[in-house]
């Protein structure tokens, strides 16, 4: 009999390892937001990264923990945040442009998702279909789209000729390239479309007044503004300037729009962070960043704020308008 | 652990190999079959999820077609419509497809009219020459044309779709889509942990990857056997190929599915590593597996365990028998098993009590028989002993009166004597007296040995007992006489006749009185008496000699003795007389016995039967003697 106890109970430390399957019990992932901007500001994106992250089964604070790291416009700080990041051993950090870099200077092995900008550009990633590295996300830049914020505005205010352009060149912060690159395009298309072009080059906050006497004095009738941190930080004051010199004006993206910009044809950036998040999502289940292609935004969308458009006293055209993606009244 | 006995190796084996075998041949069978579903399952869930993929992808290039196919105005070549009507045709649907990035219309000469993109500039009525474009050129009316797939910027998959409308005037109409929602459907297909889906066009060339740099590689995939089965199988839309196993582009064995995307010709592959795949089924191959060894290793022990049990009342009988017939026929067998063995134990025992019952009879026969043989060897001793010492008697006998006849005629002869005539005649007398002794003594022997022989013939008729006691007082009437004993004879009346040898029974009674008349004293009596009893007759001689002793009743009847055996003792007669009367007597089917007592004279008896009897006569004649003296 005592045989018999032997092989039973050899029978069950055999049966045992095929049987019982330990679950190891998982820390909750935690992730970073690195950005030069501040939280406030960056709402509505954070809003969209997280109601994707709803989709994707991630609640934060339930099953998932965020580490915050916002700079307000003091880029400095951005290294300083990133290295508290990488001491905290989060699994990914998020970032847009500015804080892609920074985070970039300060690990090679953390996952990076960038939320905006363009990877390629500032060579955060050897190709878009292949990023290697720790960096991966979305490319938001399309110069191209330049010229067809131009033909926008054309297509909208037809008696368009002299337009102001707001650009920024900060040679040693990422995404100064980005503004160049679409100003060539704007180039190419104003000598097509027979417009005369007025660049503007800002170097800081303080460009900003002169840029604007600058317009008033050259009597452009209609203003592009790119996307840089000196116009994102103060597209309040350029809504007004706009809304006050009755300039009809075409931005990069809707933020100018809600803040009180006429109108607005590119990248819905809430919705690349949304993408973001799926990426995120990727990540967190094991997949490597340097697999991941970077996605180019396909689809940009036309937000017209006819609030201003009435407070301008113009009126656009039906054609314009029924291609509109989003009107706000 | 029990004992090793052959019987017990034998039925283990036999048990263990039973059930073990069952329980192997049960299980690999089981193993087997559930290996067969498994995979069949893993192929059709392979199947399956390639229909799915194929389904969603060609919905997509379907939906793109529809919408495309939605702009295609035929009255628009005719000039029916502005070319500022056009554009905004051609934005909406932009704005309804956000597949299609740029949407152009080529008239019948394959000029571009209209152009309009998300992205780039729009053009209107550029007229540029885009006839050689296969976008054109090879479109069919009715039929979509769908390019190779190509990419932009490096990381997005684009496709152009064109149109004809239904006459050659209409014109073609070219959409550049973007299929970043097939990577995606593509991307999102998981087949357990590794095993992932892919698509290759109609050449076999790779365009849609989970990995896209693999696809930028343009890598051919035709040579893969299931790439080339897949085109050469060529089913109808939605149908898939069977699942297979087939290589990947690395040289893994893979479980693979395909189905068709009909529209573009392209074929979506669903693979799965095989060890991947199959690690479900290894697992619960291995399981039952397992299983299938732990149940034959329980069975060999139950096997052993049952073995034993049968093996052990088996043996204890044996053991038990061995004892029981090495002698210990006390031994008893205790098997409770409540079975057969129980039943064939208890017989055992049975057969044990029975043995030793027999074997205690037997045992007791045996000390009878021995008894009865010793008994027998005494009597044959004793006969033995009786012999000679008759033999002895007998020399004795035949000499006394041999040495009388010698010694009285050598006197007579004897020169040298001067006899008388008186004792000259006494001398003659006493030889012829001694003649006669012997000759009345060899005459008995010789009755007695005939009788002994079963040779003595009786004449048996039917005769008058009366007429023999007359006959034998005439002749032992001188003798009386001379002893002034008193001889009478006294018979009953009706006295029938008895069957009888008439001569033997004289001489009988002649013996009878003549020992009478020889013994009694002088002025004694003796007398002949003859009655009927039951059955016979009864014959008495009686005298008032000196008696018998009653240990002495039954010596008398036998050959030499006389009451008292010395020399002393013994009076004048041979001895033999009594012995045969009596044998004579029982001869007849009587009886003969005596009545006396030392000092109160002797009463002879002996019976003859009215019927005949002698046929039983002869039987007791041949007998031993020793029987008739229980």
């Amino acid at each position: 009999m005592k045989f018999v106890a032997l092989v039973v109970a050899l029978g069950i430390c055999a049966l045992a390892p095929l049987a019982a399957e330990v679950q190891q019990p998982k820390n909750d992932p935690r992730i970073a937001f690195l950005a030069g901007g501040s939280r406030h500001a960056d709402a509505l994106l954070l809003a969209a990264f997280w109601q994707r992250m709803k989709e994707l089964n991630y609640v934060e604070g339930k099953n998932i923990v965020a580490e915050y790291r916002f700079a307000d416009g003091a880029l400095e700080r951005l290294p300083v945040f990133a290295a508290e990041l990488v001491r905290l051993n989060v699994d990914v950090i998020v970032a847009p442009g500015s804080g892609v870099l920074a985070a970039r200077q300060a690990t090679e092995v953390i996952p990076i998702v960038q939320a905006f900008g363009d990877p390629v550009a500032w060579r955060f990633v050897a190709n878009l279909a292949r990023p290697g590295g720790n960096v991966t996300g979305l490319s938001t830049l399309v110069p191209e789209l330049g010229a067809k914020q131009l033909e926008l505005l054309k297509d909208a205010f037809p008696g368009v000729s002299r337009v102001a352009v707001l650009w920024w060149f900060g040679a040693k912060q990422p995404g100064a390239d980005h503004n160049v690159l679409l100003l060539g395009h704007i180039k190419t298309a104003a000598a097509a479309l027979r417009v005369t072009l007025q660049p503007l080059e800002l170097h800081g906050v303080d460009d900003l007044d002169s840029a604007f006497a600058a317009i008033a004095e050259a009597r452009a009738n209609a203003l592009i503004v790119l996307r840089n941190p000196i116009t994102a930080t103060h597209r309040a004051r350029i809504a007004d300037f706009a809304a006050k010199r009755r300039l009809p004006a075409i931005y990069t993206d809707r933020e100018f729009v809600d803040s009180g910009g006429l109108m607005s044809y590119g990248v819905n950036v809430p919705d690349m962070w949304g993408r973001a998040a799926v990426y995120v999502d990727k990540i967190l289940k094991g997949a490597k960043p340097g697999e991941l292609p970077v996605e180019q935004p396909t689809n940009f969308e036309l937000v017209i704020n006819l609030k201003t458009a009435k407070g301008l006293g113009l009126t656009l055209p039906r054609s314009v308008l029924s291609r509109a993606d989003e009107i706000i009244e | 652990m029990e004992p090793r006995g052959r019987l017990f190796r034998k039925y283990a084996i036999l048990l263990g190999a039973l059930v073990g075998g069952a329980l192997l041949t049960g299980g690999l069978v089981e193993i087997f079959f559930s290996y067969r579903e498994h995979k069949t399952a893993l192929l059709s869930l392979q199947r399956e999820k390639a229909l799915v993929a194929s389904a969603r992808i060609e919905q997509f290039i379907r939906d793109i077609e529809r919408q495309i196919g939605s702009v295609l105005r035929p009255e628009w070549s005719a000039g029916a419509a502005t070319p500022e009507e056009r554009r905004a045709e051609y934005l909406r649907l932009l704005r309804l497809a956000p597949a299609i990035t740029e949407l152009a219309a080529l008239d019948a000469r394959g000029e571009e009219q209209l152009r309009v993109s998300r992205i780039d500039l729009d053009r209107l009525a550029s007229r540029r020459d885009r006839s050689r474009e296969p976008a054109f050129r090879e479109v069919k009316p009715g039929k979509a044309y769908y390019s190779p797939v190509y990419f932009r910027k490096e990381s997005e998959p684009y496709m152009t779709v064109s149109l004809a409308g239904r006459s050659r005037d209409a014109g073609v109409t070219v959409a550049e889509m973007n299929l970043k929602l097939i990577w995606d459907v593509i991307a999102q297909i998981h087949i357990g942990k590794t095993g992932y889906a892919y698509v290759v066009d109609s050449r076999g060339v790779l365009i849609v990857h989970p990995d896209i740099s693999s696809v930028l590689k343009n890598t051919d995939l035709s040579a893969l056997p299931q790439v080339r089965a897949a085109r050469a199988g060529s089913p109808g839309p939605g149908e898939g190929l069977d699942a297979a196993i087939a290589r990947d582009p690395s040289g893994r064995s893979v479980l693979a599915a395909s189905a068709a995307v009909a529209p573009v010709g392209w074929w979506v592959f669903v693979e799965q590593p095989l060890e991947e795949a199959f690690q479900p089924v290894y697992e619960s191959m291995f399981r039952a597996g397992l299983l299938v060894l732990l149940g034959a290793a329980l069975s060999i022990l139950a096997s052993l365990f049952l073995a034993r049990r049968m093996v052990t009342p088996i043996r204890a009988l044996q053991a038990g028998a061995a004892r029981i017939g090495a002698g210990a026929l006390g031994h008893r067998l205790e098997i409770r098993t409540g079975d057969e063995l129980q039943a064939l134990a208890e017989e055992f025992n049975r057969m044990a009590t029975r043995l030793e019952e027999s074997h205690a009879g037997l045992e007791q026969k045996v000390r009878e028989r021995t008894r009865d043989l010793r008994q027998a060897l005494a009597q044959l001793d004793a006969a033995n002993r009786h012999k000679s010492q008759f033999l002895a008697n007998v020399g004795h006998e035949l000499r006394t009166p041999l040495h009388a006849i010698i010694g009285f005629s050598e006197v007579l002869l004897d020169p040298a004597l001067e006899l008388s005539e008186e004792n000259r005649s006494r001398y003659l007398a006493h030889i012829t007296t001694s003649g006669k002794q012997l000759l009345g003594l060899i005459n008995e022997l010789l009755d007695l040995s005939k009788i002994e022989a079963g040779r003595m013939d009786l004449e048996i008729r039917p005769a008058n007992i009366g007429d023999v006691l007359d006959a034998v007082h005439d002749t032992l009437r001188p003798l009386a006489d001379r002893k002034a004993i008193d001889l009478r004879v006294e018979i009953d009346g009706g006295i029938p006749s008895c069957p009888m040898d008439a001569a033997r029974i004289k001489q009988v009674v002649l013996n009878l009185a003549g020992n009478a008349v020889k013994f009694t004293p002088p002025q004694g009596q003796v007398w002949l008496r003859a009655d009927r009893v039951d059955g016979g007759v009864r014959v008495e001689v009686g005298d008032t000699g000196p008696g018998i002793a009653l240990e002495h009743h039954r010596r008398i009847f036998v050959e030499f003795e006389q009451a008292g055996t010395s020399s002393a003792d013994r009076l004048e007669g041979t001895g033999l007389g009594l012995a045969l009367a009596k044998r004579l007597v029982e001869m007849h089917g009587g009886r003969i016995w005596v009545e006396s007592e030392t000092g109160n004279g002797s009463r002879f008896y002996f019976t003859l039967p009215l019927k005949d009897e002698t046929t039983l006569l002869r039987e007791v004649a041949v007998q031993p003697r020793t029987q008739r003296t229980a």
